[in-house]
């Protein structure tokens, strides 16, 4: 079907379509190059999002470390890194819950991957607790707060 | 320096006395039981009348609570108080480390969290102790811990299950929770639901647990301020915002939803009827939110039957958390039970009774 599509379409048509494949390959190597690159500055997006606690309030942040001076971008990745954050469970739970502790969920976007964590406050890794830190002092400032429940 | 009961603490043999009934407690058999509940109360009130709490709960258990109490002598005289304050110095820590720095019986240490943390398990152990006779969160006169000046930035306050613990704070949005003595109440009453409805933490069960400990650590502080039912503020967490802040406190138990409004903080958004029930997964099911209901439901009732909240729904409540609520007890479990605790109580048609009705009524959780 298609190929015979192809067969019946005029030479202007082919031209186009050659075109149009070269200009798209350009631009996939494009996309290699830049990816190249930001493989060494590795650019993250982080959502933030802290629930619970005696107050009941939510808190959220979203980090592009491209929108961060450069400085705070690396402390950020170095965070991530050392808390080997892409090999943490999906979820990080206390056996037993305790009341009016938080819950936090992180997703952290890099190119190619991301991976999501919930996890209790009480069963929070040693090795996390400065990220998390981090992104709740952001999102104390800039917080959107209980915007929906 | 640590107490001497400090390994059993944190151990956790102490730290339940439920777990000490064995296998049968947490059986379905035992606690849905209908006749469990009575007997329990009538041990109950055989022993307020009669020398105090160490009478054991339940007839086939009775050895294993003697030996439980034999075992593990840390408990006060009854209607003793046993507070111990630490500070964990912005440390953190699961479970939280620190020094002693009040013990009871000590003078004022001049640092504010300290002096709020002592006074606040103080006046919440008189609340149980006077009103309703128990003998600390276990009913046996278990030490109060409390630890202060937990982390750093640390917005919360929460009970562990064997402690409680209290952060300073951050700069932006929260005092230090110390600072509302109705905190200290809830987060102490965390630990009497642990010990006796076990009140599971999410969903509808986990609202309760929420509710039940803002009733009493409102009824805490209404009784430090001699406030009758309508003199009460009614709000939880008064004073625990910065000044920059729009908002009277945490959650309001006389107009939920209206406790704050802030463009950092969004719209406080507690419901205060069944058809603004929250659903949603986070906060274990909106624990801190749809707590708003039951929350309504107790004012309204106290609102009715008048006077001090503490004396008679108070009661009502204490009672029905103690003897009937059980682990997956939902809001209209928590409603039927009630009213049948305020007829046993105050006698079938009471205006107690009526009061407790129209409140789940008003709320939406009966029709
Ligand atoms: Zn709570």
């Amino acid at each position: 079907m298609r190929c015979s599509l192809f067969y019946l379409a005029s030479m202007w048509h082919r031209f186009y379509l050659v075109l149009f494949l070269a200009f798209f390959s350009y631009l996939s190597y494009c996309a290699y190059c830049n990816g190249a690159s930001a493989v060494e500055t590795k650019n993250l997006r982080i959502y933030f999002e802290r629930t619970g606690g005696f107050a009941g309030i939510r808190f959220t942040t979203t980090i592009d470390t491209s929108e961060l001076p450069p400085e705070e971008a690396e402390k950020l990745r170095k965070m991530v890194e050392e808390a080997d954050f892409f090999n943490l469970p999906a979820k990080i739970t206390s056996p037993s819950p305790q009341p009016d502790r938080f819950q936090y969920k992180l997703r952290v976007e890099e190119e190619g991957r991301q991976h999501t964590v919930t996890v209790s406050e009480e069963a929070m890794p040693p090795k996390l607790s400065p990220l998390v830190k981090w992104l709740m002092s952001a999102a104390r400032k800039g917080g959107k707060g209980a915007d929906s429940p | 320096m640590l107490p001497v009961y400090w390994p059993l603490l944190k151990g956790g043999s102490y730290d339940n006395n439920k777990k000490s009934y064995g296998l049968f407690y947490n059986s379905p058999l035992f606690y849905h039981s209908p006749s469990y509940a009575g007997r329990d109360r009538q041990a109950r009130q055989a022993s307020s009348e009669g020398l105090g709490s160490a009478q054991p709960r339940c007839s086939w258990v009775c050895e294993r609570t003697a030996l439980h109490t034999w075992v593990f002598p840390s408990a006060a005289p009854v209607g003793q108080k046993n507070r111990n304050i630490y500070d964990n110095k912005n440390q953190g820590g699961e479970p939280p480390t620190g020094t002693l720095v009040r013990k009871e019986g000590d003078p004022a240490s001049g640092d504010a969290a300290v002096d709020e943390a002592y006074d606040g398990t103080g006046a919440t152990y008189d609340l149980y102790f006077d009103i309703y006779k128990r003998n600390s969160i276990d009913d046996k006169g278990m030490p109060l811990i409390s630890y202060v000046h937990y982390d750093v930035n640390f917005d919360n306050a929460f009970w562990d299950g064997s402690e409680m613990v209290y952060g300073d704070g951050d700069p932006d949005i929260f005092e230090r929770f110390t600072k509302a003595i109705d905190v200290t109440g809830h987060e102490l009453t965390h630990g009497v639901t642990q010990y006796e409805a076990n009140l599971a933490y999410s969903n509808q069960p986990g609202a309760l647990n929420e509710s039940m400990s803002d009733v009493f650590g409102s009824l805490v502080k209404q009784r430090v301020l001699n406030q009758t039912a309508d003199q009460a503020d009614w709000i939880i967490g008064a004073g625990l915002f910065k000044p920059t802040i729009n908002g009277v406190g945490i959650r309001s138990m006389k107009a939920p939803g209206t406790a704050y409004d802030d463009p950092l903080l969004g719209k406080d958004p507690q419901p205060a009827h069944m058809k603004d029930y929250v659903k949603t997964s986070r906060d274990n099911g909106g624990v801190h939110i749809n707590s708003g209901i039951p929350n309504h439901a107790f004012y309204l009732a106290a609102a009715e039957i008048g006077g001090y909240a503490w004396e008679k729904a108070g009661n009502i409540w204490y009672i029905a958390l103690r003897d009937y609520l059980r682990s997956k007890s939902n809001f209209k479990k928590a409603a039927t039970t009630t009213i049948s605790v305020a007829k046993e109580l105050y006698g079938e048609g009471s205006k107690e009774q009526k009061a407790v009705q129209n409140a789940w009524k008003a709320v939406g959780v009966l029709s």
